[in-house]
């Protein structure tokens, strides 16, 4: 567990880089097994805190990924409140979904290889 | 529906939309629309529905500060500044200030196209726009006035000196500052 109070540092510079890279997969990820709506997509982030500094902070990342086509979205009555707007993976975020894990893996891998102690 | 019309959800929308003046309005509306729909949902989801409430909805939002900044590197500048709206309002609003010695109505003509360029271009932040419209508006305007009342002295010497200087060099430091800034927000 990184505290926040590291976000100053340089490991919390690296953390937010890295964040940066890999959030937009963790998203698409996230929508893989169905759609979900924004709060709900945020309260699953937000809970591994590593994911998210502050959670609007995602809506412009979400607005990219709508569009370029990565993801849907439909609004969906509730039984309470307004109606929610699911978003669900288009077949060309399910791509560039396949794409990144594909690669993940020989990325941390060789990090890994770099950066840990022999 | 109630929830979205407590003063602290209006000031937070409107603080977002305030910080967003430099992306371009689809963007911008389209990144209040968002919030405005995640605040009303999580709302919608907490049993009060009270200040407490709201206070917690926005604090875990973050501030618009933070949200924009995002917003503005997830989405480069739509329009690239370049040509006459990068560039206009830094020549037009210097030369507007040099004019006005020596021709008022081409000194207009210059002031008037300059900040219709200026506020019109996507990369400059609305306080940036506000306070250099203010001095090119200002400094020769006042230069105007300064001599006519030395003029009416009949002292129009050094006095005349800087007031060209301050007339000259106010919207070219406006000018400096617009183009440092112009820079920033396109990196």
């Amino acid at each position: 567990m990184v505290p926040a109070a590291a976000s100053d540092s340089d490991a919390g510079k690296a953390e937010s880089q890295l964040r940066k890279g890999v959030l937009e997969y963790c998203v698409l990820g996230l929508l893989r097994d169905g759609a979900r709506y924004g709060v709900e997509l945020l309260e699953v982030l937000g809970a591994v805190s590593v994911m998210t500094t502050s959670q609007g902070t995602i809506y412009p990342l979400l607005a990219r990924l709508r569009r370029d086509g990565l993801v849907e979205t439909a609004w969906q009555e509730s039984p309470s409140g307004p109606p929610r707007r699911y978003y669900s993976l288009t077949p060309r975020g399910e791509a560039a979904l396949a794409e990144f894990t594909a690669v993940w893996p020989h990325f941390r891998d060789a990090v890994d290889r770099f950066t840990g102690e022999r | 529906m109630k929830d979205l019309d407590h003063p602290l959800v209006a000031a937070y929308l409107d603080a977002v939309a305030r910080e967003a003046a430099g992306l371009s309005p689809g963007r911008r509306d389209e990144l209040v629309a968002d919030l405005r729909e995640h605040i009303e949902v999580a709302l919608a989801e907490r049993p009060d529905g009270g200040t407490t409430d709201v206070t917690a909805v926005l604090d875990r939002l973050g501030s618009p500060g933070d949200i924009v900044t995002s917003a503005r590197e997830d989405e480069p500048v739509d329009v690239p500044p370049g040509g006459w709206h990068a560039f206009g309002p830094l020549v037009l609003l210097p030369m507007a200030g040099v004019l006005v010695m020596v021709h008022a109505v081409a000194s207009l003509l210059a002031l008037a196209a300059g900040v219709t360029l200026l506020w019109t271009a996507p990369h400059w932040s609305r306080r940036d726009k506000t306070v250099s419209t203010a001095v090119a508006v200002l400094a020769p305007l006042s230069a105007v006035v300064i001599t006519l009342t030395i003029g009416a002295y009949g002292q129009l010497g050094p006095a005349l000196l800087i007031v060209v200087m301050v007339t000259t060099l106010l919207p070219v430091g406006v000018s400096l500052h617009l183009f440092r800034s112009g820079r920033r927000a396109a990196n």
